[in-house]
């Protein structure tokens, strides 16, 4: 196990810059998810870790120890890709013990190391069968138990769950968050899914454009996301993007029919009417509630438009001008209710310059 | 009461003497969406394709506004159906992929009110930017709305969606399901969806068929299922996550979950009939309380995963009886090896054959709410 740092890592391809001045250290036994659209560049800063894309400039250390110059093989990384190729012709016990055998470490070793494994991934029945006797999630934990046999620096995960049937892809995404705890080895994890990003990082990097967007523990990337891009790619259903237009004197919620705010009932705070630069307001769906039609209180509500029920959480959208936004509330929902009304929490407003795209608060504005 | 929408009657099918349908009842009311959720093979896409008309059944019996259908071609049915699998004309572009039915012998409608309808249901799908594009330079979900359009122009009595976002992704999905929400709203039609995944089913329908083998495990609304689920197959696709099941057998009067907690019986509405082989207890994960460990009269266990979802966790907790996964109230804080224990609240148990899967505890169905 070990400690990566990328330091000012920058990959090139020809003229396309596929990374770009990405700094981040990996800690000793963290579990860390690169995030990210395709064509982002996770995948590329994983391969250049793994040693097999070369760093066009900056360093990639180990404990401190630079890495760049060497291959992959000397750098005891353990790579585990979509697609698991076992050996079809030995068994699930030989399959795993390979790393070693190849290595020609001693029986006895090998025999300890593999009854370690087998505890861990519960591998027990299925030692003595043939990779093709498993299903799909179980033969991608063999390779998991085979690439970390050998205790590698660190594990390197390229989209591991992405071909695995969803009903699988559940099961095998517990399955990973409990045993790399238990293994306690450095991860590394590539993923486009959010999803498994947030269920299983200790710290998730987001990346857009070949950099770095924000690197965050998860409930900080959902609560404080810097930008409107951070904001909409974490979460489901997605948080709601709302224009603040002039209106008069003060400022009004969407475009066209929008909604006036009233500060001082909204929870609206007044530096964003005073801000001389146009705002979004973020508002992640669970932040906003059902509530009866005829409650008059203070804050933002509006007309609810369509309601229905999701196990026992209540989903719903409602217009603000033309956009379509959506609500959950999860808040046990006893007889369906005559929920006509949608109230806004001021707790999960998030405000965004609508030209950047970047988060804005009291204390950063301009 | 007038005649559902469309009800199918003991519908048998077989393709090569494997049977896809075994008898499927089932009724869909006028301006409802329903879900047909099921596992891969359960016979989902053969319900569309007999309800469209595509195959021709073994045996049963197809009515649509209470007319018997089950002779009459396709082009006749006035149902329209999607795939999953966008089956767009590459040679024409989108306006005219979308108009193409209408300009069908059978539909046989006016330019000027084929480019109206066009141009109404492009809109409703934000594609009016796309319709003059060809189909090859469109993205996935694009396309997908697309092929939505030309299925909704000719506003048919029933609108069949088989597995119809699961080729998309997860933000694409979302988007998509409140927007066939609103068209269904706007276009007051009848939907009939068939899905695998249950997020998908719920966030868009207003009842759910659970199909398997070829027959309707269960119909209802989410909360009926909720309140009454008929087996443990209905459980295990239901409930995010999932419904909770634990070995139990039956003493004194309780059923004593293994390692743990016995539930009066008598808090259960009794039994329906006795079980052949032993029982196993279920639970919905919302009604099962986490508590501290051995607190008297609950059962143990030790927390095997977290699940974080951001504004909230999950937590699998396996025990002697089985395992359960739940969404934790805010403010327990747990960490994957903790020990803990949990207790089922009165009430909040039902009770499955172990050897049929079916339900044997009477709900009544306030105390299983």
């Amino acid at each position: 196990m070990a400690e990566i740092r990328l330091e000012n890592l920058n990959i090139e391809f020809g003229a396309f810059k596929a990374v770009q001045d990405v700094n981040l250290t990996v800690k000793n036994g963290e579990f860390v998810v690169y995030l990210g659209p395709s064509g982002c560049g996770k995948t590329t800063t994983l391969r250049s870790i793994a040693g097999l894309v070369n760093a066009t400039s900056g360093d990639i250390r180990f404990d401190g120890r630079r890495v760049n110059e060497l291959s992959a093989s000397e750098r005891n990384i353990a790579m585990v890709f979509q697609f698991v190729s076992l050996y079809p012709h030995l068994k699930i016990r030989q399959n795993i013990a390979f790393p070693l055998k190849a290595r020609g470490v001693a029986k006895a070793e090998i025999a300890r190391k593999l009854d370690w494994v087998t505890e861990i991934f519960k591998l027990g029945d299925d030692l003595d069968r043939y990779p093709g006797a498993l299903p799909p999630g179980a033969r991608q934990k063999v390779a998991l138990a085979r690439a970390v046999i050998r205790d590698p620096a660190v594990l390197l995960l390229d989209e591991p769950l992405s071909a695995i049937d969803e009903q699988f892809r559940e099961e095998m995404r517990w399955e990973l968050g409990h045993l790399q705890r238990q293994l306690g080895v450095t991860t590394i994890y590539v993923t486009h899914d959010q999803r498994e990003a947030m269920s299983l990082a200790d710290r998730i990097v987001l990346m857009s454009d070949g950099r770095i967007v924000q690197v965050a523990e998860p409930d900080a990337m959902f609560f404080e996301p810097v930008s409107v891009f951070a904001g909409q790619f974490i979460g489901s259903p997605s948080m709601n993007l709302i224009d603040l237009v002039p209106n008069g004197d003060g400022l009004a919620l969407g475009k066209e029919g929008g909604v006036r705010l009233t500060p001082e009932k909204d929870g609206v705070p007044p530096w964003v009417l005073k801000s001389r630069r146009p705002l979004k307001m973020g508002i992640r769906p669970l932040n906003i509630h059902l509530v009866e039609p005829q409650r008059q209180a203070d804050g933002i509500d509006l007309p609810v438009d369509d309601v229905y029920s999701v196990g026992r959480e209540r989903f719903f959208t409602f217009r603000i001008g033309d956009a379509l936004c959506q609500g959950v509330d999860k808040r046990d929902a006893k007889a369906g209710g005559t929920a006509g009304r949608v109230r806004f929490l001021p707790q999960g407003f998030l405000f965004f310059d609508a030209d950047t795209g970047r988060r804005v608060t009291g204390e950063t504005m301009p | 009461m007038t005649a559902p929408m469309l009800s199918l009657k003991g519908l048998v099918k077989s393709y090569k003497r494997k049977p896809a349908l075994r008898g499927l009842d089932l009724d869909v009311a006028d301006n409802e969406i329903f879900a047909l959720l099921g596992p891969t093979g359960a016979g989902k896409s053969s319900t569309l394709l007999a309800t469209a008309g595509l195959i021709d059944l073994d045996g049963g019996s197809v009515h649509l506004c209470g007319r018997d259908v089950t002779d009459i071609d396709p082009s006749g049915r006035d149902v329209s159906i999607v795939f999953e699998g966008f089956n767009l004309l590459p040679v024409l572009d989108v306006k005219d992929n979308i108009a193409f039915a209408l300009r069908s012998p059978t539909y046989r409608e006016t330019e000027d009110e084929i480019a109206r309808r066009v141009g109404r249901t492009a809109e409703l799908l934000r594609i009016s930017h796309l319709l003059d594009r060809d189909v090859g330079t469109l993205s996935g979900g694009e396309r997908q709305r697309v092929a939505i359009a030309r299925a909704l122009v000719r506003r048919p009595k029933l609108f069949l969606l088989d597995e119809p976002l699961s080729a998309l992704d997860l933000k694409l999905r979302e988007g998509l399901r409140a927007e066939l929400r609103q068209i269904h709203r706007q276009h007051r039609s009848t939907m009939l969806y068939a899905t695998h995944d249950y997020h998908g089913a719920i966030a868009i329908a207003d009842r759910i068929g659970i199909i398997d083998g070829g027959t309707i495990q269960q119909a209802g609304t989410i909360a009926e299922i909720y309140a009454r689920p008929a087996s443990v197959f209905v459980g295990k696709l239901i409930g995010s996550p999932s419904m909770a099941f634990f070995e139990a057998s039956i003493e004194d009067g309780k059923a004593r979950l293994a390692g743990g907690q016995g539930v009066e019986l008598a808090s259960l509405g009794g039994l329906a009939g006795r079980p052949e082989r032993g029982i196993v207890v279920g639970v919905w994960p919302e009604d099962l309380e986490i508590v501290a460990p051995d607190t008297p009269g609950t059962t143990g266990g030790r927390v095997y995963a977290i699940d974080n979802r951001g504004f909230e966790r999950a937590v699998q907790v396996n025990g002697p009886a089985g395992s359960f996964r739940k969404v934790l109230a805010s403010g327990i804080d747990l960490k994957q090896n903790d020990a803990c224990a949990f207790r089922i609240p009165p009430g909040a148990a039902f009770l499955f054959d172990a050897a049929s899967g079916k339900r044997i505890s009477q709900q009544n169905g306030e105390a299983a709410r």
